[in-house]
């Protein structure tokens, strides 16, 4: 432990950054989504998706409201709404928000990149547009998605360049997990998509649980 | 009133365009066309105009005067551009049940990722326009849109939360592409791409936007040239 502090203290140095500002933050990144639905399927894919973060920098923490979005396919889940089980293929697109609190430590591995975590709750909408699908038990259409609110939490840590103004674009590098549980599940009429219409809602009874790892890539805008 | 400031910044370049202009024997500046200024070494139109962003303090009447100019815009284009959804769906029974309502919206990607955000970029180059810096633009842009989404458009739906982030979030990061776009597209000088320099930036052609500025060049008759520079602001 002792080592690990001296390691630490070692390889730290002073903080210098621009402080008290606002600043916008967004990147790109690769995800390994674990999706389980119900009756115990589950699949794990790879996706890709992007994150954006507005928030006030203090001197080492920073609050910021965080939305991360990505994207996907999961096959051979088991769905359910509206007294209808559906087995297929689903498209998912998940858009989450949350506030993150993000700390700075004095560490840096390389250079000025400093070592961070952040974590939060975060609330989402799951977005399921099923493709080669069966279904057993009342109806669902062709131009039918679900789509799914969830809550869950978020802890990432990575590494940020420290640079004495925002207009220089500081870069991060992230690792992220994300889990989320689903509390209501909607099934949604997406045949006109200049105003969709909500078939059903329903509580979800937990059915569907994301476990997602991402690896995001960004940088200061403003 | 606006006030009127003159900002004279003449720039001499005893080697520069200009000043080359009678060592290599091309035409005088006075003898090219009156309309029309080139900068004989780059081969390159010299615009009339610069275009810019120049930010400056605001007063919070004059950001109030803003805000409340742009909530009675929405008043009036809401109804014009969505005349279907306002006519079948919307009613002051709506706007009772959805006040203070906050939902996931269930809206297809076209209207939270293009329609929403585009929106959401030209209420930032807006506030740009006028003179406000990139992060005031988007927390202006931020108060604006939550004015709408909370107080005019629960009159046909509730409140969504993706358009309250995602407007003025990814409206602000479209408004810089399209700022930074549209501002060398204005700067070329010529009417093609200033006609699609103001299209893609509409706020450029207003009356409010700050950061246009005059230039004239400028020469004492022997090797001393330079360009004056006249913005208002």
């Amino acid at each position: 432990m002792l080592k690990l502090l001296l390691i630490f203290l070692f390889f730290s140095s002073p903080l210098y950054a621009y402080k008290n500002e606002l600043a916008l933050k967004g990147g790109v990144g690769l995800s390994l989504n674990t999706v389980q639905g119900k009756n115990n399927t589950e699949d794990t894919f790879v996706g890709y998706g992007f994150n954006s973060h507005f928030g006030y920098r203090f001197t080492k923490w920073e609050f910021n409201i965080s939305s991360h979005v990505f994207f996907g396919k999961a096959k051979a889940i088991e769905f359910s709404a509206n007294n209808t089980t559906i087995v297929g293929t689903g498209v998912m697109r998940t858009v989450s928000f949350g506030p993150l609190f993000k700390y700075l430590t004095d560490y840096t591995p390389y250079k000025n990149w400093h070592f961070f975590l952040s974590a939060g709750p975060t609330w989402s909408i799951k977005t399921v547009k099923i493709e080669e699908y069966r279904t057993s038990g009342g109806t669902f259409k062709e131009n039918d998605k679900l789509t799914y609110i969830s809550r869950g939490g978020i802890f990432s840590f990575g590494i940020e360049e420290i640079l004495n103004y925002k207009q220089e674009h500081p870069v991060y590098l992230e690792f992220m997990y994300g889990y989320y549980r689903a509390h209501d599940v909607s099934l949604v009429d997406a045949s006109d998509n200049t105003s969709v219409q909500v078939l059903s809602t329903e509580s979800a009874g937990n059915d569907i649980e994301d476990h997602i790892f991402m690896v995001n890539f960004g940088m200061t805008i403003f | 009133m606006m006030k009127v400031v003159t900002v004279l910044i003449i720039f001499f370049m005893t080697n520069g365009a200009y000043a080359s202009l009678s060592h290599h024997n091309y035409p005088l500046l006075a003898d090219l066309p009156k309309k029309e200024v080139m900068d004989l070494t780059s081969k390159k139109r010299v615009p009339k105009t610069l275009y810019t962003y120049i930010d400056r303090e605001h007063s919070f009447k004059e950001s109030l005067q803003l805000v409340s100019a742009i909530y009675g815009l929405s008043w009036v284009l809401y109804p014009l551009t969505q005349p279907k959804t306002f006519k079948n769906q919307g009613s002051f029974r709506n706007y009772r049940d959805n006040f203070g309502e906050l939902v996931f919206d269930r809206d297809e990607p076209f209207w939270n990722w293009i329609i929403h955000p585009l929106s959401g970029s030209q209420l930032f180059l807006f506030y740009r326009a006028n003179g406000y810096s990139r992060t005031e633009s988007l927390a202006m842009t931020f108060i604006s849109s939550t004015l709408f989404e909370f107080t005019i458009e629960i009159y046909t739906e509730p409140a969504s939360i993706q358009d309250l982030y995602q407007t003025p979030v990814f409206g602000s990061i479209i408004g810089i592409g399209i700022e930074t776009l549209s501002l060398y597209l204005l700067n070329q000088g010529n009417p093609f791409s200033k006609f699609f320099g103001h299209l893609i930036n509409p706020a450029t052609l207003f009356w409010f936007f700050e950061g246009k500025v005059n230039i004239t060049p400028t020469w004492d008759g022997n090797d001393r040239v330079g360009l004056l520079l006249m913005g208002e602001f």
